[in-house]
């Protein structure tokens, strides 16, 4: 009894997750007022009240409590709870940080949405809130099944939350692409869950790793299984082979989610990538991870950075659509986040957690300005942002530094991940991906500096029009505004207690 | 080898009891057939006719929440073949499927406050 109390008190955020989904619910139904509801086919039906700023309320306090949850546990020397289930590690502390982070902007997102109904706010955000808890016991499982279960469980949530817009075309289409699609890469990664557990005769990360350094495994068995994980997890990093389908889900979902996805959904994704390549296929080494087994797994990986770096930034060229934009904005930089995991030195994997949260920060805050505008302008075509600095002066800089961040110029966040990553490519030698990354930066500056441009432009704005702003954001939204545009200033120009503390984290897990 | 005689066992039982069953409707029952009592069984829907019927949505919602509880009752099974072994080192399996039921209350009362479960 006593050390289920102890593991539990260590699982404290995800508790608190899950409470608060729970918690959220309850809220919606909570009030014992009638109201009469007009459905789509104008026909009046009795249903309860609902509560949407009561729902907002519990689900924003819950997703606060669960962030001061884990920054108690942020340091926590890692242990293994619940049978060697999870690992409880400062690296997944810091990863839960993150997710529960862009958890919070999203539900804040989902509150404010015109998008959603206010009849479905509450639900919105509880499957946000869950979806954000699988993706905390994604960070911290080193074990297979609990891994496989958080996978789905992030699945299923992901399935509703793309096909959230009921009525529109596109959102059904996007959840059911999703649906099919992770159904797919689910069968595949549970084939090589098995073929893993073939090598180490267990589920459990650790003891696979144990057999493959002692015993001698064929590469191509290797590389089957290997294969067939990378397949589940570059469908979620929406890297290279599965890129197609991100930017369909992107712009088809309401846009609270299309930030989830893109966020949450890659940090994610790219905590498990470090699971598998670092922690399953490499073991530490004084500078690197080496690889076990003589496994070249890094020839796969650099080969889908650079093929996804290109492919996003080049059709992100043509998109005339500002979420798809977006989105496939999105999979050039995983791409360039991914370099780092390749590398798999010390300094790699650390410019990897540290572009992951630079990464997250800018692109929710471009989605925070972004459903603003598309929700009042009621179009997302990228000609609604023309003038929005002149008429919107305080969500025009904002989306501008926003933009200026992720296209990697200095002296904002966005510079100083890309530069780290950078440099150990080079440092590493690897000439041709360094170059390749070169040319894509300034691909990427390409529709970064286009969409600033339609910002600021003032030429084909009446003086009737420029005096008039796009949309009346209140307080709230205002404020969040600023705690995402804080960091991406601040970090520009001093990251060095971020990046320590990566350093100091990474150098004390055991992987 | 003698592990599966068991298995065996239950498969013969169970072959047994519908053969039995099965002749016995056959022999002892009462036969009045008419048309439609011979007509193919499609759970109540004409067999032949336009596949794009209309079914009312309220049946699929219906199913879906049946098929959610039913699907959560599943889990009881494994539980209670563990029960036992776990009760006697401490009642934490008790709390814990308690704590499942709970959560699994709050979803019945979610629905039926939604009015999921109201025909009209």
């Amino acid at each position: 009894m006593e050390s289920e109390f102890r593991s539990l008190a260590l699982i404290s955020p995800e508790l608190m997750l899950f409470a608060t989904a729970i918690l959220t619910l309850l809220a919606d139904i909570s009030s014992r007022a009638k109201a009469t509801v007009r459905g789509e086919n104008g026909r009046e039906t009795s249903s309860y009240e609902t509560r949407p700023r009561l729902v907002a309320a519990v689900a924003l306090l819950g997703m606060v409590a669960a962030l001061v949850l884990t920054l108690r546990t942020f340091s926590h020397a890692p242990t293994e709870v619940f049978s060697r289930a999870l690992s409880i590690d400062p690296v997944s502390q810091f990863f839960k940080t993150l997710l529960i982070f862009a958890g919070i902007i999203t539900v804040m997102q989902g509150s404010m949405s015109l998008e959603i109904h206010r009849t479905e706010k509450a639900e919105l955000n509880a499957l946000l809130v869950l979806g954000t808890l699988g993706m905390c016991i994604m960070t911290s499982a080193v074990h297979f099944l609990l891994l496989f279960l958080a996978y789905e469980m992030v699945g299923i949530t992901g399935y509703v939350l793309a096909a959230f817009k009921r009525r529109s075309g596109l959102s059904s289409e996007a959840g059911v692409k999703l649906f099919v699609h992770g159904s797919l890469t689910t069968i595949l990664f549970a084939i090589g869950i098995v073929m893993l557990y073939g090598i180490g005769k267990s589920f459990n990360i650790l003891d696979i790793r144990g057999q493959l350094t002692g015993a001698a495994v064929p590469t191509g068995y290797l590389w089957v299984a290997f294969g067939l994980i990378f397949i589940a997890l570059a469908a979620r990093l929406s890297v290279f082979p599965f890129h197609f389908l991100a930017p369909d889900i992107i712009e088809g979902s309401p846009s609270p989610v299309s930030a989830f996805f893109s966020v949450s959904s890659t940090i994610a994704a790219m905590a498990f990538a470090l699971r598998l390549c670092i922690h399953i296929f490499s073991a530490k080494g004084d500078l690197k991870w080496v690889h076990l087994a003589n496994f070249e797994w890094p020839d796969l990986i650099t080969g889908v950075a650079a093929v996804s770096m290109t492919i996003g930034n080049l059709t992100a060229l043509y998109q005339t659509n500002l979420k798809r934009l977006i989105g496939y904005s999105c999979i050039a930089q995983i791409g360039y986040i991914l370099m780092g995991v390749a590398v798999s030195t010390h300094e790699g994997v650390a410019a990897v957690l540290f572009s992951l949260a630079t990464y997250g920060i800018v692109t929710l805050g471009t989605f925070f300005v972004i459903q603003m505008v598309t929700d009042h302008a009621g179009s997302e075509k990228i000609t609604i942002l023309r003038g929005l600095v002149w008429r919107n002066p305080y969500e025009g800089v904002a989306l501008c530094i926003f933009l200026l961040s992720l296209a990697g110029l200095p002296p904002l966040v966005g510079f100083v991940g890309r530069f780290y990553v950078l440099g150990v490519v080079v440092r590493e030698k690897l000439y041709w991906l360094s170059i390749v990354a070169a040319i894509n930066w300034v691909l990427g500056l390409t529709y970064y500096l286009s969409m600033i441009r339609q910002i600021c432009a003032s030429d084909r704005l009446t003086p009737g029009e420029r005096s008039q702003s796009v949309m009346e954001p209140n307080a709230v939204a205002q404020f969040t505004l600023a705690i995402l545009l804080l960091p991406t200033i601040v970090l520009g120009i001093y990251w060095d207690p971020l990046m320590n503390y990566i350093t100091r984290s990474l150098g004390s897990v055991a992987w | 080898m003698t592990a599966y005689i068991p298995v065996l066992a239950l498969m013969g039982v169970a072959a047994a009891i519908s053969t039995i069953v099965l002749l016995l409707t056959t022999f002892i029952g009462p036969h009045r057939p008419n048309k439609k009592k011979m007509s193919v069984y499609e759970c109540g829907v004409p067999p032949i006719g336009d596949a794009r019927r209309r079914v009312s949505v309220k049946f699929y919602l219906v199913a879906i929440l049946f098929l959610l509880f039913d699907v959560e009752g599943v889990f009881f099974f494994p539980w209670a073949v563990v029960y036992k072994k776990f009760l006697e080192i401490n009642a934490f399996i008790l709390f814990e499927m308690l704590f499942f039921v709970a959560i699994l209350l709050v979803g019945y009362i979610y629905i039926l406050k939604k009015g999921a479960l109201e025909w009209d």
